[in-house]
């Protein structure tokens, strides 16, 4: 390989790793990288599921539980395509299928979460959008 | 001398067989390990309804997704394909099989409607050594004679070098193009880490142990921002030399534990130094090592006997 060779695909693989940034257009394995570019407000929500005890008290379930995955950028996308799309029954019902090892749950809600960064406190405000039961 | 033959000098200086050897060993048995690790998590996503799938890289043609049972074959293929790379066995062929396998297997992981950023650089990494002589020396193949030093093996690394560089600045220019400045004087970066930590708690996680970091010490949050847009903006110095690329990998590995610890967002192939190799002299760093290893062995020394 000659050194025009070695310049000409210095070139060609400098211009397909730029192209990206060059035409906004994000993809794999050629990207923007916009980890953590964009703005972001103080007022956040997130859909995600919880599990309701037979005395009505409130039980975390795991990211694994939740969204069948360990990603939580993966399980995010998931709830907040489910809530674009209308389709939370459905994803109710597929978690509560998961659900049914966890000890003593025998409802499954999804619900949107409000947090305010600026407020005193932390706890987020609570609608719930779905709901659904474990089956024995 | 020419324009083309003094960049030539540059981009394809004299390296031993070994440097990219041993940077082949490393990565391949990272990337190796990594789809053994994410198996399960690659077969969970295949088994996902077709109407999340939203296909992109080299599977934008695909309409529908890739079969469990497929994905599990070119998992396995790739497993294989990642020994023989790290062996140097058949290199030829399992260089650029084991890339192209992970152009499909990492395109696949992100065309559920989140791009995940976390193997881009590998996969870019893979690709070039793949296609490289990366397995010349230190390879089950590879030559007994010594092979000498030759810019075939220092070009290779040099376009490694220069992909990491660029997509710390394409970052940098994402976050001006983004939100400009106001990345480093508003709170954008106190809300991202805050927004990471609401979304484990809903997501039934614990936070990362310094997400509180953002309440403790409000004020220090403008200066990490600024900090880690200019390491980010500056990324090709590291391409100027040897010492120049010590001084900004330090900074840039810590930044991946600052956002590990702040976020648990951990970027594996960066915050383990492994996307910084094709900086420096790695061959001297394994036989090193192997130097020590050997001192430090218990010696087996049959007893000399006396007449």
């Amino acid at each position: 390989m000659g050194p025009r060779t070695r310049l000409l695909i210095t070139l060609v693989m400098v211009l397909a790793l730029v192209s990206p940034a060059l035409r906004n257009a994000d993809s794999f394995p050629l990207s923007t990288y916009p980890m953590y570019a964009g703005d972001r407000s103080p007022v956040m929500s997130f859909v995600g599921a919880r599990g309701l005890t037979p005395s009505g008290d409130v039980v975390r379930l795991s990211i694994g539980v939740q969204a069948a995955t360990d990603d939580p950028l993966i399980a995010e996308s998931r709830f907040r395509r489910a809530k674009a799309t209308g389709a939370l029954e459905p994803l109710c019902a597929e978690i509560a299928v998961r659900a049914r090892g966890s000890a003593s749950v025998v409802t499954v809600e999804l619900v949107e979460q409000v947090f305010d960064l600026r407020a005193d406190s932390a706890d987020p405000t609570v609608e719930v959008l779905a709901s659904c039961e474990v089956a024995p | 001398m020419s324009v083309v033959v003094r960049v030539d000098g540059w981009l394809a200086p004299e390296a031993p067989a070994q440097r990219i050897a041993a940077i082949r060993v490393i990565v391949g048995t990272f990337s190796t390990i990594y789809l053994l690790a994410r198996f399960g998590e690659f077969r969970r996503i295949a088994d996902q309804p077709a109407t999340r799938y939203e296909p992109l890289g080299v599977l934008t043609w695909l309409d529908t997704p890739l079969s469990v049972t497929t994905v599990t074959a070119l998992l396995a293929a790739a497993i294989l394909s990642g020994v023989a790379f790290v062996l140097g066995w058949r290199f030829r062929a399992a260089g650029p099989i084991h890339a192209a396998l992970w152009l499909i297997l990492g395109s696949f992981h992100s065309s559920w409607g989140q791009l995940l950023h976390f193997e881009h650089l590998l996969v870019i990494h893979v690709a070039i050594l793949g296609l490289s002589p990366a397995a010349d020396a230190w390879g089950v193949d590879s030559g007994r004679a010594p092979t000498p030093d030759h810019g075939r093996y220092g070009f290779p690394l040099r376009l490694a070098a220069i992909a990491t560089v660029l997509t710390y600045t394409l970052a940098a220019i994402a976050k001006l193009r983004e939100t400009g400045f106001g990345w480093v004087t508003e709170s954008t970066l106190r809300n991202h880490i805050g927004y990471t930590a609401s979304r484990l708690r809903v997501l039934g996680e614990e936070p990362a142990p310094l997400a509180d970091l953002v309440d403790w010490v409000p004020w220090l949050f403008p200066w990490i921002a600024a900090g880690a847009l200019v390491l980010e903006l500056i990324a090709p110095v590291a391409l100027v030399g040897r010492r120049w690329a010590t001084a900004w990998v330090i900074p840039i590995v810590l930044m991946h534990i600052g956002i590990v610890a702040t976020m648990w967002i951990f970027f594996p192939y960066q915050t383990l130094g492994l996307a910084f190799l094709p900086f420096f002299a790695v061959e001297k760093w394994v036989e090193n090592a192997g130097r020590a290893v050997r001192l430090l062995a218990p010696r087996n020394e049959l007893p000399v006997q006396e007449a």
